[in-house]
Parts: structure tokens; C-alpha cells; sequence
């Protein structure tokens, strides 16, 4: 059977999302990793939204892994958002690193890659609930944030 | 306020998978429509995993509210790569038809999806920390199957 073509992706610069962070709480458990990095809030901006983080509406709970984030966005219009953050960060190298110090971080030696499923509803957003994102991570320390910056995959 | 020197995201073309479905269920009930649509078999084939779609090993167990609008891809099924070893596919995604416009044609629906994965330490578990994008495609050449194309996030 002939090889079907590859189509060629398409990425599009949506937005960008600094949260930023004062609580870091690590489980370790029987059988896996818990993290609790709750959201003290942050800002929204870019082409395709603007708004604020809402703070304390929810965290990472990254297990083994595996980030996975939830919480709330507020668009500027007053328009609610709902974000469940997944994806992966980690040392390129392997080395591992301490996730109680937020001065680790930057993109040339860290992976930091996430997929976020969004919930909005019926109106100017909702284009969120059906279009897959992704988006780059950057650490940053004093103060504790980090930056995210999404694309559209067309 | 967004940073230049912030990289823009690569793609690499990382692997296909050909699957056919003989069997498409679905039904909506007080909490909105859910399908069931199992692999019958399927291929993958590409530079980064090479292997097969175990038969029945699970489904898109989609959401959807109006079939005529698309569904919420939510998909979890076994890969089996060449080498033996089982792979854990868990696909999120959307199969999202936009509205008709007065008087005009459909135009095509956006297929689009991201996959995470569990794989045993080995050769394969790179898919366990790599952000993978993919599109899909129904075809009916020479049978009706369904394409889907994987790309990594570096």
C-alpha cells in the first residue's frame, strides 16, 4: 500500500500566560509523586485573549511524570474559562531537579512542553473547546512565575 | 510585554497510524451523547515507532453534545510495537465541524488530537515524556479507514 502524504502542521501564536506561584507542596507517596503548586495569579495576553489568572482558583497537582493543572482564567469581557493544563517538564539532561527552587527553569535545558483542554462558554471564546493548543514553559525565579506561551495547531 | 527570545515550537514527523473501524455506537443520554468506536486493526509505520493497532483493545469513547457539530475525541487503546512491547495509547482531542454558512458548503472538519502514552522503560518510553500533535483524516483509499499523523514537540 503506497505511503499516504504527510501533511504539513501549522502553528499559529494564540496567547501567552504568566501564573505566578508562593506555595510549593511535594507528596511523596507509595506509589508516586504528588505535587500541589497552587496559582496565586497571573496575567493573559496576546492576540486571541487577554484576561488575568484567578487567584487561588485551583494548581498543578503534577503526580509521577505528568503535569496536570487546573484552574480558572477570566477573560477581559468577564467571560469564565476553565484550563486543565497536562504535559511534561523535566532536565534534558536527566539530571534531576528540585522543584522547591524556582530559580530552575529556562527552555534551552529544560523540556517543558504542555497541551491545555479549555471549557468556556457559548460565545466569542468557545473556539478554545474545539481547537488542540500547545505551549512552552519558562521558569523564572524572584519573583516565582512561570511564562507560557500557546499555539494554535491549525 | 511578550519575550522575543522566546523559541518558536519545532514539529518532527514522528510515526502514522492507519485504523479501521467496522463498528460506530453511539447514543445521548440525560448528561449528553457518548460513542463507542472500537479499532477492528490498524497499522503504524513511520522513523520513530513501527508496529500495529492490537485489535479491540479499547476505543474513542467520545463526547458530544450534536453529532452535526463533532465530538470530543477520548480515545484509549494498545499499540504493539514491532519489537513486541505494548504501548499504552490515551488520544484527547476534537473532530469539530464548523458551521455551515448560509447558502454555501461545509467546509473540512478539524480533526486534531494529542496523544499521551505509557510505554515500559526501553527504547519506547520516550513517548512517555514528548508532547506528541496529531491530525486525522477519514479515506477511503482502497478501504474505508481512518489516517492518523503524529508529529513530536521538540
Amino acid at each position: 500500500m503506497a505511503q499516504p502524504d504527510v501533511p504539513t502542521l501549522e502553528l499559529e501564536y494564540v496567547f501567552s500566560i504568566r501564573i505566578d506561584f508562593t506555595t510549593r507542596i511535594a507528596l511523596q507517596g507509595p506509589e508516586r509523586t504528588r505535587m500541589y503548586v497552587p496559582a496565586a495569579g497571573g496575567e493573559i495576553w496576546g492576540p486571541r485573549l487577554q484576561g488575568k489568572v484567578v487567584p487561588h482558583s485551583g494548581a498543578d497537582f503534577a503526580g509521577t511524570g505528568l503535569l496536570n493543572a487546573h484552574y480558572m482564567l477570566q477573560a477581559s469581557d468577564g467571560t469564565w474559562i476553565y484550563i486543565n493544563n497536562m504535559g511534561y517538564l523535566y532536565a534534558v539532561d536527566g539530571s534531576k531537579t528540585d522543584r522547591d527552587d524556582p530559580s530552575w527553569g529556562g527552555d534551552r535545558e529544560f523540556y517543558f512542553r504542555v497541551t491545555p483542554y479549555f471549557d468556556a462558554p457559548i460565545g466569542p471564546h468557545d473556539w478554545l473547546t474545539h481547537t488542540v493548543i500547545v505551549g512552552t514553559g519558562q521558569r523564572h525565579a524572584n519573583p516565582d512565575h512561570t511564562i507560557f506561551t500557546y499555539y494554535a495547531l491549525k | 510585554m511578550a519575550d522575543p527570545a522566546i523559541p518558536r515550537i519545532e514539529l518532527e514527523y514522528a510515526f502514522s497510524i492507519r485504523i479501521v473501524f467496522k463498528e460506530r455506537i453511539d447514543f445521548v443520554g440525560p448528561n449528553g451523547g457518548r460513542g463507542y468506536v472500537p479499532p477492528a486493526f490498524g497499522e503504524v509505520w513511520g522513523p520513530r515507532l513501527q508496529g500495529r493497532v492490537v485489535p479491540y483493545s479499547g476505543a474513542d469513547y467520545a463526547r458530544f453534545t450534536d453529532l452535526s457539530r463533532g465530538i470530543s475525541v477520548n480515545t484509549h487503546y494498545m499499540l504493539q510495537a514491532d519489537d513486541g512491547t505494548y504501548i499504552y495509547i490515551r488520544n484527547l482531542g476534537y473532530l469539530y465541524r464548523p458551521p455551515v454558512p448560509e447558502g454555501g458548503t461545509a467546509g473540512p472538519p478539524y480533526f486534531r488530537m494529542s496523544p499521551y502514552f505509557d510505554a515500559p522503560t526501553g527504547p519506547h518510553d520516550w513517548l512517555t515524556r514528548t508532547v506528541i500533535l496529531g491530525t486525522g483524516q477519514r479515506r477511503a483509499d482502497p478501504f474505508d479507514h481512518s489516517l492518523f499523523t503524529y508529529y513530536a514537540v521538540r
